[in-house]
Formats: C-alpha cells, sequence, structure tokens
C-alpha cells in the first residue's frame, strides 16, 4: 500500500534516461580521529552486513559514519509533463533515514549539490553518533518537490507539486549491524529435560502496532543437548531440519493472527514498524522463490519451505 | 547519575509472577508495604536519590489530584524521570530505548507507585489467576509506565520543564498512548515536539478530546508516507500548522482522514 503513488514517481526508465548515477554508501568510523573505513558485504537482497577489516569498530562505542554521491547527468528529463516535477519547480535530493529498533526517522540533506553543464551533483555525509542508533538503519535515497512551481504547464495536471512530497527514490539500503528484525529470534537452551525444540509466544494484544518481533513475544528455542540440535553456538550444523523448525514456526505464527490480522499483514494495511506483522509482511515480500499460498496450512507450510531453503541456501553461498 | 541496571523479561516475570504467587495474606501486605512506599525489594545504592525524587513527585501529583490516580500524577513523574535521566553523555537514546533498563527500574526501583498507579491486572492476567498488571510493569514495551512516560516527555519536549508542563498540562493519560503508540515509520522527534506545541495551543483555549490528538497522530502518519514534514513550508511547525488546520476543516474525525494523504 505504501508503495501505491497516484502521481507520476520515478520509474527505472526516467533513471535510466535522466542518467542517474548511484555510487554504492560507503562507511566509516573515526578511532582517534584517523578516517577508517568499514567493510559493507551483501547479506540479501538490499541487505548489508557492516564489518571491520581491523575488527576494532562497534557501533556502541564509536558510532558510524556514511558518504554518498549521487549524480544526474539530463536532470531535465525529471521535469515536465514526462517526468516527475513540473518544469518550473526545484526537485531536491535527500537521505531519509530510519532506525527501525528505536523507531527513530529522520532526514540527511546534501553537503553540497552543484549542478553544471555535466549535470547534477550531489555529496551526501553524516555522522550517527555512539548511542544514537542500534540495531539496523534504512537509508533512502529520495527525490521530493523542493520549490512548487507558481505555474502548472499543459499536460502537467498530473505532477505532484507540493513541497515537501518524495517524487521517487534513487536507491534504497538497509544496513544491519546486529538487527532483530532481519533474523527470527532463536535461543539455544541446553536442557535434558527438554525436547529438541519448541516455540514460545506471549500473549499478543495487538501484533499488528503493539508488539515486536522480539524474543520477547516470539521466540524458537533448540536444544543442544541433542546431537541433531541444528544450530549450536550460532553456527548451523543441520540446515535441513532448521528450514523445517523455521517453516513450521512460521506457519504457527501466521495460523496465530486473525483473519483481519493476516489480511493488514499481506496488504500492508495499517502496520507499525518493528510489530510482528509488519516483519511478517516484510518476510513475505523477501519470499521470492515462489509466492507463499495461504489458502490452506498444507500449502503454506510446503511454500513456506520451499522460500526458507532458497533463503539459507542463498545466505550461504 | 544512576548506574545503568537491567532486568531482564525473564527476570522481572520471575519476580511478578512470585508476587501473583502470594497467598492472600502474604499479597496484602505487599500492598500495604508499597501503599506505604517501602518498595519492598532491594536495588543498587545509586538508586537511592533517585527513588526518592520520583516518590516526591508521585505524591505531589496525587496532592494535584486530591489522591486520585490521574494524568497530574503521571506528568509530575514523566517530567520528573526525564530530568534526572537526560539525554546526554550518561544517558543515551539507545539506553532509553533498553527494555530491560526500565525493567529494572519498575520492579526492583520502583514497584510501589508502579502498583499504586496500575492496581489492576490486565484481563489475561487476571483470567489467569494473577493480581499484578504485568504489562506496565515489565511486559510491553511501549506500556512499561515509566519508560512510556519518559518517553512521553522526551518526544513532547519544549525545552525547558516548565514550558513542556505548560504544553502537556491539559493533556490526558490517553495522549501518552497515542503519542508513544503511534510511531508511524518512527519518531521525528522535532515533528513530535512542534505537534505537541501546536496542540497545547489549541486544548489551551478549547476543550480538546482525546479523540481530536488521535486523529491529529493518525492523519500525520497517514500524510508521513509520501511527505517528509521537514522539507514543507516552515519545515516541521509550518507543517504542524497546516495538519492541525486540516483535521479542524474536517470535523477532526479520526476516520476521515484520507483527504489528507498526497498519494
Amino acid at each position: 500500500m505504501d508503495n501505491l503513488k497516484f502521481y507520476p514517481y520515478l520509474t527505472d526508465e526516467l533513471m535510466e534516461k535522466s542518467g542517474c548515477m548511484i555510487e554504492k554508501f560507503q562507511f566509516f568510523y573515526y578511532p582517534n580521529d584517523m578516517e577508517s573505513p568499514l567493510r559493507g558485504e551483501k547479506k540479501g537482497a538490499g541487505v548489508i552486513k557492516i564489518t571491520d577489516p581491523l575488527d576494532m569498530w562497534s557501533l556502541a562505542q564509536d558510532g558510524i559514519t556514511f558518504k554518498k554521491k549521487v549524480s544526474i547527468v539530463y536532470p531535465d528529463f525529471l521535469f515536465g509533463a514526462e517526468g516527475i516535477a513540473c518544469k518550473n519547480a526545484e526537485i531536491g535530493i535527500c537521505i531519509i533515514w530510519t532506525n527501525n529498533r528505536l523507531t527513530q526517522t529522520g532526514l540527511v540533506l546534501p553537503n553540497s549539490d552543484i549542478t553544471t553543464a555535466a549535470g547534477r551533483m550531489c555529496y551526501f555525509e553524516h555522522t550517527f553518533n555512539p548511542g544514537e542508533i542500534e540495531g539496523d538503519l534504512q537509508l533512502s535515497v529520495c527525490l521530493y518537490v523542493k520549490k512548487s512551481a507558481s505555474e502548472i504547464l499543459d499536460g502537467e495536471e498530473e505532477l505532484m507539486n507540493e513541497e515537501g512530497v518524495t517524487i521517487g527514490e534513487l536507491d534504497d539500503i538497509v544496513v544491519d549491524f546486529d538487527s532483530i528484525n532481519m533474523e527470527f529470534p532463536i535461543e539455544e537452551l541446553y536442557s535434558d529435560k527438554e525436547p529438541l525444540w519448541w516455540i514460545e509466544f506471549s500473549q499478543w494484544e495487538d501484533p499488528k502496532s503493539l508488539e515486536k518481533f522480539t524474543k520477547d513475544n516470539i521466540c524458537i528455542y533448540l536444544n543442544p543437548y541433542y546431537s541433531a540440535c541444528p544450530m549450536t553456538d550460532g553456527n548451523i550444523k543441520n540446515v535441513d531440519l532448521l528450514i523445517d523448525i523455521l517453516a513450521t514456526s512460521y506457519l504457527m505464527i501466521f495460523e496465530r493472527l486473525s483473519e483481519e490480522d493476516l489480511q493488514a499483514t499481506r496488504n500492508d494495511v495499517g502496520l507499525e514498524v518493528n510489530s510482528i506483522c509488519s516483519i511478517l509482511h516484510q518476510f513475505i515480500g523477501e519470499c521470492n522463490k515462489t509466492e507463499l499460498r495461504f489458502e490452506s496450512p498444507e500449502a503454506l507450510l510446503r511454500t513456506l519451505q520451499i522460500n526458507l531453503r532458497a533463503k539459507l541456501t542463498e545466505e550461504d553461498k | 547519575m544512576v548506574r545503568f541496571k537491567t532486568l531482564s523479561r525473564d527476570e522481572a516475570k520471575r519476580i511478578i509472577s512470585a508476587f501473583d504467587n502470594y497467598d492472600d495474606m502474604e499479597f496484602d501486605d505487599l500492598v500495604n508495604h508499597w501503599k506505604q512506599y517501602d518498595s519492598v525489594s532491594e536495588f543498587d545504592e545509586s538508586f537511592v536519590d533517585f527513588r526518592n525524587e520520583l516518590l516526591a513527585a508521585f505524591q505531589e501529583g496525587l496532592q494535584e489530584t486530591n489522591g486520585k490516580m490521574d494524568y497530574p500524577v503521571d506528568l509530575k513523574v514523566g517530567l520528573k524521570i526525564y530530568s534526572l535521566l537526560p539525554i546526554g553523555k550518561d544517558f543515551s537514546i539507545v539506553q532509553a530505548n533498553d527494555d530491560d533498563f526500565w525493567r529494572y527500574i519498575s520492579v526492583k526501583v520502583m514497584p510501589d507507585i508502579t502498583y499504586l498507579r496500575y492496581p489492576n491486572p490486565e484481563k489475561a492476567v487476571k483470567d489467569a489467576g494473577g493480581r499484578l498488571n504485568h504489562k506496565r510493569f515489565y511486559a510491553q514495551t511501549r506500556r512499561i509506565w515509566l519508560k512510556s512516560l519518559w518517553w512521553y516527555v522526551f518526544l513532547s519536549w519544549q525545552g525547558t520543564e516548565l514550558k513542556t508542563y505548560n504544553a502537556l498540562k491539559n493533556n490526558k493519560t490517553d495522549n501518552i498512548n497515542k503519542l508513544i503508540e503511534t510511531p508511524g515509520r518512527g519518531y521525528r522527534l522535532m515533528l513530535y515536539r512542534a505537534m505537541i506545541a501546536e496542540y497545547a495551543k489549541y486544548s489551551a483555549s478549547n476543550k480538546a478530546s482525546t479523540k481530536e490528538f488521535a486523529a491529529f497522530t493518525k492523519l500525520n502518519n497517514a500524510k508521513c508516507v509520501n511527505v517528509e514534514p521537514a522539507l514543507t513550508p516552515g519545515g516541521e511547525k509550518g507543517y504542524a500548522h497546516r495538519l492541525f488546520e486540516e483535521l479542524r476543516e474536517n470535523g477532526g474525525d479520526e476516520n476521515d482522514i484520507s483527504r489528507g494523504n498526497p498519494q
């Protein structure tokens, strides 16, 4: 639903036509005021994991700085009836950041924004100080109406002309520091009195908004007492069994939702950031091996298995 | 400054469930201790002054309400807890978001006033034979009472304690829940503060209802799907003003917010 727009929005074709060139985000920290680069490793579609080649960096102690360059060689194509903004309007470029763990969002404006005969070039640099963010960071490079057009020309009636409204997204990444949102909450509990695995849920009042997808509300327990335990000390030892456990767990979670909440989850209606339903919605979106089939529990379990296998084995590679 | 002490969810649950399992005489005795502001539990010594100041604020709030557990008590305690734990070098937003820290305060340091403010268990707990309000002590991240008060004041901060008090004094307890529980994509700090200031202007001269505030936050969430308030004319303040004007034109109907959303 959030992606549904009733006004012209930046398309891949228009990005290509206008010569948008997006350099990768670069990440740094500054031990003893010396710039030290961090490495971004692709973890999944649009998700990167940050590591420090020196193995010294900690988000909590050092914070993090990102740098980003965006250039648009033919910005004129973005304007007019075939573009996304009126001819007399001004388009701004910004980065919207969201930290789901802390339920915070904010805005970064370019440090420099220069237009020459060679096109438009924006440079961003922003530092999150220690203690400002935690867990995850979504960075979305957006175009917005910076200054509305005083005159709307013929053919431009459908174009957005309200200042502050986003009219396109050039890039979007999620940085995973140690996010709860990226992985299913799993605990290892050694006990000769417990089964190989089980799942615990809290009392959910409103999984669309109140309950987060955290181990407080959902948690798989794996018991390393058994030699077949699929994971020990965070290392996967039996991926087939883990897929089975995860698929069953997701099935139980979907089955636990009311019909109304399930529909809201599938259609992204009224979901609060980080809530159980919003993370499930994100999960559904990531299931691209085959569409999840909700018409029966057996169909859902089957399609969950297929997708989780693809997801886990892709991560392995 | 207090030391950063934590209590896990499991530990908090174990302590509160143990109280739940007291027999009637034991539980009455516990409540009598709490009514006399005896926390019963042991806690880190760095919290002694912190506790005394919060107790004083709680009692001050009760004087204002003639002993009734109501919003002025929340506001007094909220302003005090924020003044004791301001964001700075000793206390970060990451720490303020740590439920285990608030569980320590609620269960170990201030169980008496947490109980006195919310003496009734939620339905599910009551049905299971419980006696204490688990959500308000430890169980639900945005309902842990003292945590929700800290965030309410932080998100509403107007620069000084007095200005913040003046901006919030006409609200009700439901406003706390609405503000905390409707972050949309995430809290935009300056926007929240501008919205509180705008709503305060209105509630000072009108009998504003919680329903209007709910509509205000809901309309904002609907708009923020496509609009960045800081980038609109006049920034967050201008946006908050227009948002409220729009709401009043619509008659403050929480269910009729679609007109404002530029999709």
